[in-house]
């Protein structure tokens, strides 16, 4: 990797993340004032003020800005309104819960969608491509919620075989990772149907049947090593999601993980919180999107992200 | 589509370059029998028949769309649906046209290899050029890694690369076609087959890479006696390289003979046509001689000759009846009614 292109990267990856940061607390700006919100109706305007002041909300815009990017930049993510305490704080004890279920759920997001792809692209045109991709349309187009809803109603209510909500067991995970995982399941295997369609056609793959290598190689050893920068992107993308995205599935479940803090400190207009949580999904979504971008030169030697790939 | 600099790679006129080989040509290594290649009821090829013998070469010649890559694959099992192969290919005595493709993997590669036109996109872009031909090797049976490694680098020696340990760990976009090309030579012969098929092997290469090429073909058939099909547009290679060569038009061989007889006396109108739009063959500052019209589509061939409508010295016989083969002395074979009247 060279330097300037490595800097060039990151430059870009901090000008997103600032641009994410202001266009939300711009918004939440916008869309009323949190105190009054948060607040009974009869609550002294005295009261109010004093809250005002506390959390800078009487300051003009600009100067809040500022003061919040300054601290953001310094690790300060500011205090939650509702209980005072620090952001960061709140955040970090909801992340393990949010990694754990995400990574399940991708596991079973590759499980299902790479080997449908595989199968689906091998048999084109036939009875179990269609089928394959009947299904990935249906799951595309189900509500998240939906299987959800499904699942509690069949497996806790009628077999009362697992619990409905909350966390701690590994019962617990199953509901929340099967619906989170495949959700996306059915994207994953159309992007690598069409990734392995086109590179199935290419002559390199005539060459490795005419070495004499059987199929389970020529898909494994050079199909799927071709077709994996659509894959790993689309992939990529998820992962980034998966971090704060999976708020539907954390709410049908009751579990406390960060898509669940945010759709709480949005109801409650607790600013700080909100902003922490998206700063948080932008940062992630950040540097998966690096990451990914870095892997392409290691999965396509052609794509030059060095000097030293130049002509031997 | 002849590249002006080909006609001549020894700076004379386009003549068979090949002197007689026949001392080292043996029993036949392949025989293709009635080989048909069909989309549907629409036949691309047509009860074709080919045979190469240890340690000649033959070369099919003929425009393109006339079948001569598809014959090449058929050979090697590689034909797909839509499309559908029939007919006998025997491989040393060895019925292979049958084979279940799990037996014919332990074919390919082995006993018949074959090269293609584009080697750069023959090769796979994202593998060091090393491991692709060490993969061949695995595959029929060379276990040790570091033997693979050795054999490597003996065949990339072999196949005139220089500083071979390099060139293995490079990618193929790091290597010129030529380059490219003499990698998927030394991964064709790697488990030494007894047959070679080479489509258009030197088509997209520069004419000076084409002569070298040409000329390692030779030399590793002359040690190793392979036979070799060379399918090609190009007559300048076909003087350079054929021991015999079969013209095929529409999907179908119209003319077999030694190569010395296609130059001197092409028997078939359509052979003879192609020699006279050689480039190098007319007068300066004259048109180019041209066959008129195209090849017909299969699905449209004319009931009589196929060549009937291009074909100058077509009579009304011509126009009805399809042109039988007919066999002449020593294996040549000619596919016209009226192959003398018309000299």
């Amino acid at each position: 990797m060279s330097g300037p292109f490595l800097l060039r990267k990151f430059a870009r990856c901090l000008l997103t993340l600032l641009l994410a940061v202001t266009f939300v607390f711009v918004v939440l700006r916008l869309s009323g004032d949190p105190v009054q919100r948060m607040l009974a109706d009869d609550v002294p305007a005295r009261v109010i003020e004093s809250y005002r002041t506390m959390w800078g909300l009487d300051r003009p815009l600009p100067e809040q800005y500022l003061r919040y990017i300054s601290r953001v930049v310094q690790g300060d993510f500011g205090v939650s309104f509702r209980d005072d305490r620090p952001v960061a704080a709140i955040i970090a004890e909801r992340i393990p819960a949010t990694l754990h279920l995400g990574l399940l759920a991708l596991g079973i997001t590759l499980l299902i969608g790479i080997p449908g792809g595989i199968v689906a692209a091998l048999n084109r045109g036939r009875v179990v491509d269609r089928v394959v991709m009947g299904i990935t349309i249906l799951g595309h187009s189900l509500p998240n919620f939906l299987l959800g809803i499904l699942l509690i109603l069949y497996f806790s209510m009628t077999l009362r075989l697992l619990p409905s909500s909350g966390i701690g067991t590994w019962q617990h995970m199953v509901m929340p990772a099967i619906t989170l995982g495949t959700s996306f399941a059915g994207t994953v295997a159309r992007f690598t149907r069409s990734a392995m369609l086109e590179v199935l056609n290419q002559p390199y793959m005539r060459t490795a049947r005419a070495k004499g290598l059987g199929r389970p190689a020529r898909v494994w050893r050079h199909a799927l090593p071709n077709a994996a920068i659509p894959i790993v992107t689309v992939i990529g993308l998820r992962l980034g999601a998966l971090v704060g995205g999976a708020t539907v599935v954390e709410t049908v479940f009751g579990y406390p993980g960060i898509g669940s803090l945010l759709v709480n400190s949005v109801a409650q207009r607790d600013l700080a919180v909100v902003q922490g949580v998206v700063l948080l999904i932008a940062f992630t979504m950040v540097v998966t999107n690096l990451t990914i971008d870095l892997t392409y030169g290691w999965l396509d030697p052609r794509i030059a992200t060095s000097g030293k790939g130049a002509k031997a | 589509m002849t590249l002006p600099g080909i006609i001549t790679l020894d700076g004379s006129a386009v003549r068979p370059a090949v002197q007689t080989r026949s001392a080292r040509i043996g029993g036949p290594a392949l025989s293709v029998t009635d080989l048909s290649v069909r989309r549907g009821s629409v036949a691309l090829v047509e009860n074709t028949s080919l045979s190469v013998a240890t340690g000649e070469t033959l070369c099919l010649v003929g425009e393109s769309g006339c079948g001569k890559s598809l014959t090449c694959t058929a050979i090697m099992g590689l034909i797909d649906a839509p499309l559908a192969a029939e007919g006998s290919i025997r491989l040393l005595g060895r019925e292979i046209a049958d084979l279940p493709e799990r037996q014919l993997n332990g074919v390919r590669g082995r006993d018949v290899a074959m090269i293609f036109q584009d080697p750069m996109a023959a090769l796979n872009p994202i593998q060091r050029v090393g491991a692709q031909v060490a993969e061949i090797l695995s595959v029929h049976g060379t276990t040790s890694a570091a033997e693979r490694g050795r054999e490597v680098l003996a065949l990339f020696e072999r196949v005139g690369l220089p500083d071979p340990a390099r060139q293995a760990r490079a990618y193929p976009h790091q290597l010129s076609g030529g380059m490219c090309q003499r990698v998927m030579i030394a991964m064709a012969i790697a488990c030494r087959p007894k047959v070679l098929i080479a489509d258009e092997p030197t088509t997209a290469l520069d004419v000076t890479i084409q002569a070298q090429i040409l000329r390692l073909l030779r030399e590793l058939q002359d040690d190793t006696g392979m036979a070799i099909v060379f399918v090609t547009h190009d007559l300048g290679v076909v003087a350079e390289i054929a021991d015999r060569v079969a013209v095929m038009y529409s999907g179908r061989v119209v003319e077999e003979a030694g190569v010395h007889e296609i130059f001197d006396a092409p028997r078939h109108p359509y052979t003879r046509a192609l020699m006279a739009c050689r480039v190098g063959t007319g007068q300066p500052g004259t048109a180019l001689p041209a066959i008129t019209g195209s090849v017909p589509a299969p699905s449209a061939r004319p009931d009589g000759c196929i060549f009937a409508p291009r074909c100058d010295h077509a009579g009304p016989l011509c126009l009805v009846r399809p042109a039988l083969t007919q066999r002449g002395t020593s294996g040549t074979r000619v596919a016209c009614h009226h192959p003398e009247e018309a000299q």
